[in-house]
């Protein structure tokens, strides 16, 4: 038995599928036999086989939306949240070999022979009771540092935009799974109706960017009415919302009528009544177009909430709009809100471009929370900050103090969360002195998507659904709740 | 190194006792077969009584190879062992008792029942053996008792967790690895590896020590297939033995900051589920009949008849698909009615949701008067009543609602004094009356986003 | 350089699919349990296409029979259309199947034959009427007592809009076409700058706007918008039964879209030029675009609704000429307020259920 062992362990594709299958049925048969001795072995940790039933959550949940403010293009860390002061006493200096570990790299860097440490060029400072360590980029978000959890153990596996955006999205590198929205859409239906459950708000920075794609949120094998609906800042906010010019409403009235009459006798002489789900569609569709642009129209807003967010809110189509709206969405029910601002891809001229891209969301980020919270909403909404993976703590090329950049780092990032059931004012996690690896209190995306589902009541190995002869989680086949997150 | 105390038996021999729960199901069913042939009057044949009766020998034989493994013989075991054998003889005995062909049969039958009898009584004692005894015992509901206000932290705490997790085998029937785990003296003197628990010492204690090992892992205990112990008990234990392993301490004895304070709180604490299991019950249809295009009404989980509802403002609005609610309103727990233009029906609907927790009336047109309904929701823990016309007196209502943990007044006609009486006189409420005015200035004088354009 | 099988790479398999550490060399290969791969054959694509089509491989022309059975009758004889195997469901006529597979080889496997055959027969040229017998006996219509009913595909629903109004263009191959998208779709998700020619979405003009939607531009990162609302793919995997929801967006879609309502104003235009009275009108845009007569119930809503839109937009002709100014296709000289009205009609029967349903 050793010496098989120590093959397999030299070695362990060394198995052909007939070897496989022969392992298997000695498993299968001390597998039954296992469940003969012991009673509980088929069942859940629970101790009890709970039938999921969708549309309901499987416990009370504390969150009953999500808004999140992906920061696409991946926000340094160290420009961020996670102050490192050693890179400054080492500057310049050689990134340790016991640190880095020959970790796998962009082909970006991947030829570099010195990893020259670089520190940040903004001051950081501690905020807050919590005494949060924020960067000086984002003032706005340092008054709300109580309210926030900062979580710096975060790490993925992929190192490039396009496979860690689709793991963050859809707990997958490869594309082709449903999105996080759609997942809860699936779980927990809609909370109004008249809405979309899932929307999507986009803006871009003037930094360097990576392009979105519809994949991200797709609704993958799931019913396609679980896909994320893209809001747009024009006059059809919703794909096809408005009426051509020269129809009016009661023209539009008339014309709906007309066609539900005629389906009906249609139903009547076919007998399917997939004509009355249509009936059904058409009068959502028409109640669509009052409520949509009902929810968007930020001109109700006081200016005492434009001056909060800033004046860029009234401007369709930035980040601060995008989440003035995202309020209001969560407002009248909306379950999932993703918003993506793009332009956070820094291999170089960081400092200039990150100072940007932090004025851009700095301001509204935290007057989002701080809305929420004074409408009592913080109790109910969880709120995300963060892009898809870290970056690194050396200087991406050439060493240069004035212009740098840095590659992409999956080892180690920082995000934060607000409210929802959250623990507010915590400071998670912990990297190594150099920011390279985690030290202390991993979270994998895995673990990101089965808390997030906890605190919606959702329990993430139960929310599954059956495709191409398996069943599919949001987190697959891994994640583990962090309790500790957790209020 | 887990094999160790085998090494006196060939590796051959445990091996062939292993098979034991296997080919113990053969004889049972191959006797029962010919018992039952054989009382029913007809004949036995001569094949499956051979059979019967050569795997009721390997049966017996592989038992007691399988017996030897525990050092430790309890009650349980040693009957079982004893009617194994006495099965395999008896069995043995109607072999040969076909073999002479005797003319009367009543002997065979008297033997036959005496079987059957061995049969049921081994089985149980074997099933016990590997369940544990309540195993075969009726189901009875075992409630568990409520951990009193101020519990013993090894009494009622930590030796609940042991009892729920490892006494079924670590018993004196069982004593698996030599431990017992029933009482702290015998925690105290371990078992065959020894320092079971290390009084101040978690980290070098064996119990803790397995807990933490990966789950495939030999060595983990529980081992393979039970339910291994969750994150909080881990920790009440580790932090129980760091503190002295005492069975004197009494959670009140501790400090605030001592996380084990918070665990055991956290272990007291009811169930969110449980308080909401005497709601009358609701039919999904039910729900279907009352949820529309613009009043959302569910569960608040599943398997639950508390209920949660949101309404919507329609375009045109008649407040009846709000007050169909009545129908349900013992089971509304959460209520969102915000956004709407209530008036007096509404509210009175409001106040018979007397189990309400939940209620939010922002952005409504209800004043002093109607906040006065509220005054019978006991249960009350959240209310958002933010931009509406509600004043002093207002609040004067909601100071008495004892449950209330958070209530927003940001946006109302209330004054700041008696905002800072509510707040020093319920301090375990939290009351938001709007952005902090310094935060506020500080966003309007630094719009970072207009020094961008 | 593709297409040389010559000298094929080595291929391994990578330890926990890291790409920098190939451990085993593995080789091409079909599975056994299917149809051993024969001696004779190269381990190429040739061989490989040869293996496939081999009238001993058991499952290609059964795969490929009940996917054109799936096709025309919404569902295939194996539900299951991508999975023959142990987790796809049994066929419905296993007998059907296998002779529909033998006689497809037979006749060199030629896919207009094997339409014909299917068309032809008896089950296909059924009615799709839902007694309430049938109803009970087999809800679902596994048995194919009647025909089924079920949506068509957002690229039918497209090219049959197109082709009833006389708009499409049916000209074969070339490259693939812009036409209608909203527009600033592509701008909004860009990285931003410059990106080449997938920047900016500029709509082709002229004929190319009515080219059958097999050949629409696809940009695998945004999908065409009026595909994607009827449930096309994303082509981010392997998807050979595609869902048939019914959603709002759909609904907006058919009534908001310049594609529908360019159909719908052309159509009337042609048919204001040709006839005079209302109920000829109204005739021939229902036989046009449902291809059968209106009953006299449907006939008269029809009437009767031409008629209210032709009084509304008499009082207002500027809307009118606001509506019929959809699509740049070439305009032609007709009454407004006629067309106007007309127009709407033919938008109430593009809106139908049965106008998308194949049925």
């Amino acid at each position: 038995m050793m010496e098989e062992d120590k093959i397999k362990s030299e070695n362990p594709l060394k198995v052909n599928r007939r070897h496989f299958f022969s392992q298997l049925s000695v498993g299968i048969g001390s597998l039954a036999l296992g469940s003969l001795l012991i009673p509980d072995l088929f069942k859940n940790s629970a101790g009890q086989i709970a039938q999921p039933t969708l549309g309901i959550p499987h416990f009370a949940p504390k969150a009953k939306r999500v808004i999140y403010l992906f920061q696409a293009g991946a926000p340094s860390q160290f420009e961020t949240f996670d102050y490192k002061p050693i890179l400054r006493e080492r500057m310049g200096q050689d990134l340790p070999e016991s640190i880095r570990k020959g970790q796998r790299l962009t082909n970006m860097t991947a030829n570099q022979d010195k990893f020259p440490l670089m520190p940040p060029k903004v001051g950081f400072q501690q905020h807050g009771e919590s005494r949060t360590w924020i960067s000086d980029f984002f003032p706005h978000i340092a008054k709300i540092a109580d309210e926030i959890t900062v979580v710096r153990s975060m790490h993925t596996e992929a190192i490039n935009h396009d496979p860690a955006i689709t793991f963050f999205q859809t707990g997958s590198q490869i594309s082709g799974r449903p999105s996080m929205g759609s997942w809860l859409s699936y779980g927990l239906g809609s909370e109004n109706k008249n809405l979309p459950s899932f929307v999507v708000l986009t803006s871009r920075g003037k930094g360097n960017s990576q392009g979105l794609y519809s994949k991200l949120w797709s609704s993958g094998f799931l019913d396609s009415k679980h896909q994320g609906v893209l809001l747009r800042s024009g006059k059809d906010p919703v794909l096809y919302l408005n009426d051509p010019e020269g129809i009016s409403r009661s023209d539009k009235r008339h014309l709906l009528d007309q066609v539900s009459s005629l389906n009906k006798l249609h139903h009547v002489e076919t007998g399917d009544d997939e004509i009355e789900s249509r009936i059904a569609q058409y009068e959502m569709a028409y109640r669509m177009q009052m409520s949509v642009p009902d929810v968007m129209d930020v001109s109700k807003e006081p200016e005492s909430i434009i001056k909060l967010y800033g004046e860029d809110c009234q401007v369709p189509g930035t980040y601060a709009a995008n989440a003035l709206q995202a309020r209001r969405l969560a407002e009248n029910g909306v379950r999932f809100i993703q918003l993506y601002h793009q332009g956070w891809d820094q291999h170089g001229n960081l400092h200039d471009e990150m100072e940007g891209q932090a004025k851009d969301v700095d301001q509204a980020s935290a007057a989002l929370v701080m809305d929420l919270k004074q409408r009592g909403m913080l109790e109910d909404t969880l709120v995300i900050w963060g892009g898809e993976f870290g970056r690194g703590n050396y200087c991406q090329g050439k060493f240069d103090p004035n212009n740098y950049g840095r590659d992409h780092h999956p080892r180690a990032f920082s995000i934060w969360m607000a409210g929802g059931g959250i623990k507010p004012g915590l400071n998670y996690g912990q990297t190594d002195e150099f920011g390279y690896n985690v030290v202390e209190n991993p979270v994998h995306i895995n673990d990101f998507h089965a808390t997030l589902m906890h605190t919606l009541g959702l329990d993430h190995e139960q929310l599954t659904y059956k495709y191409q002869g398996r069943r599919f989680r949001l987190t697959d086949v891994a994640g583990n709740v962090i309790k500790d997150l957790l209020a | 190194m887990i094999f160790e105390s085998y090494i006196e038996l060939p590796a051959l021999v445990a091996w062939v006792g292993r098979w034991h729960p296997l080919i113990l199901h053969f004889p049972i069913v191959l006797l029962l077969i010919g018992i039952f042939l054989g009382l029913t009057g007809k004949k036995v044949p001569k094949k499956l009584l051979t059979l019967a009766v050569l795997t009721a020998l390997i049966t017996a034989i592989s038992g007691f190879f399988l017996g030897r493994e525990s050092e430790t013989k309890g009650n349980l075991l040693f009957w079982h062992q004893w009617l194994g054998g006495g099965l395999a003889l008896f069995a043995a005995l109607w072999y040969g008792l076909e073999g002479l062909q005797l003319k009367k049969p009543i002997y065979s039958k008297i033997l036959q029942i005496v079987l059957l009898v061995l049969i049921l009584f081994t089985g149980h004692y074997g099933g016990m053996v590997t369940h544990g005894e309540d195993f075969l015992a009726l189901p009875v509901n075992k409630k568990e008792e409520k951990i009193p206000e101020n519990p013993l932290i090894y009494a009622h705490v930590v030796d609940r967790i042991l009892e729920n997790n490892c006494v079924s085998c670590h018993n004196a029937n069982k004593q698996k690895g030599q431990l017992l785990m029933t009482s702290l003296d015998n925690l105290l003197k371990g078992g065959e590896v020894g320092n079971t628990i290390i009084p101040s010492d978690a980290e070098n204690s064996e119990l803790i020590r397995r807990l933490h090992l990966p789950l495939e892992d030999e060595e983990h205990m529980p081992p393979e297939g039970k339910k291994p112990l969750d994150e909080r008990e881990i920790k009440i234990l580790e932090r129980w033995i760091a503190l002295g392993a005492s069975d004197t301490l009494r959670l009140n004895q501790l400090e605030d900051s001592e996380p084990l304070v918070a665990l055991v709180k956290g272990l007291m604490e009811p169930d969110p589920m449980e308080k909401w299991k005497n709601l009358p019950k609701v039919a999904d249809s039910t729900l279907q009949n009352l949820a529309s295009d613009y009043l959302t009404i569910n569960r608040i989980a599943i398997n639950s008849d508390a209920l949660s509802a949101a309404a919507f403002l329609p375009p045109e609005y008649d407040p009846q698909y709000i007050l169909n609610l009545k129908r349900v309103a013992q089971n509304i727990v959460e209520l969102d009615l915000s956004g709407l233009p209530l008036g007096p029906q509404e509210m009175g609907l409001v106040a018979q949701c007397t189990n309400l927790e939940w209620l939010e009336l922002d952005r409504t047109p209800i004043t002093d008067v109607e906040i006065d309904t509220l005054k019978n929701l006991s249960k009350l823990r959240l209310l958002k009543v933010y931009d509406t016309k509600i004043g002093d007196k207002g609040v004067g209502v909601l100071k008495e609602l004892q449950s209330l943990k958070s209530l927003y007044l940001w946006k109302t006609n209330t004054s700041q004094n008696v905002l800072d009486d509510l707040k020093s006189t319920r301090t375990n409420l939290i009351v938001d009356d709007g952005i902090d005015d310094e935060v506020k200035e500080f966003f309007i004088k630094s719009d970072s986003l207009v020094e961008e354009q | 350089m593709v297409m040389n099988d010559s000298a094929p790479r080595d291929t391994f398999v990578l330890n926990r699919g890291e790409y920098d550490q190939p451990t085993d060399t593995v080789y091409a290969g079909t599975p056994a349990s299917i149809y051993d791969f024969p001696d004779g054959l190269h381990k190429n694509r040739l061989g490989l296409a040869k293996w496939v089509t081999d009238t001993k491989n058991p499952l290609t022309a059964r795969v490929f029979v009940n996917r054109i059975w799936g096709m025309v009758f919404g569902r295939g004889l194996v539900e299951t259309a991508e999975d023959f195997g142990v987790q796809g469901s049994l066929p419905t006529h296993p007998e059907l199947l296998d002779w529909l597979a033998v006689d497809f080889m037979e006749h060199d496997w030629d896919i207009k034959y094997l339409l014909r055959k299917i068309m032809l027969s008896a089950t296909y040229q059924q009615s799709s009427e839902l007694t309430p017998e049938l109803k009970i006996a087999d809800s679902e219509n596994k048995l194919l007592a009647r025909a089924p009913r079920f949506r068509m595909s957002g690229e039918m629903i497209r090219d049959y809009i197109l082709a009833s109004s006389g708009l499409l263009n049916r000209e074969i191959g070339g490259p693939s076409v812009k036409p209608y998208q909203p527009a600033g779709l592509w701008e909004e998700t860009n990285a931003g700058g410059n990106r080449g020619t997938l920047t900016k979405y500029i709509p082709d003009e002229g004929d190319k706007l009515y080219r059958r939607s097999l050949y629409t531009f696809w940009k695998r990162t945004l999908p065409p918008a009026s595909m994607t609302i009827f449930d096309a793919p994303t082509r981010d995997f392997c998807e050979v039964r595609r869902q048939k929801t019914n959603t709002p967006l759909q609904a907006l879609a058919l009534q908001n879209d310049v594609q529908v309502l360019e159909a719908a104003r052309v159509l009337s235009q042609q048919i204001v030029a040709e006839k005079d009275s209302p109920k000829d009108m109204v005739n021939d845009v229902f036989k046009s675009i449902l291809v059968r007569s209106p009953s006299i119930d449907e006939l008269e809503l029809l009437e009767s609704y031409y008629s209210n839109a032709w009084e509304e937009f008499n009082q207002n002709k500027e809307n009118a000429e606001k509506l019929i100014a959809q699509g740049s296709y070439l305009q032609n000289e007709s009454d407004p307020v006629k067309t106007a009205a007309l127009m709407l009609t033919a938008q109430v029967i593009y809106n139908l259920d049965e106008t998308i349903t194949k049925e």
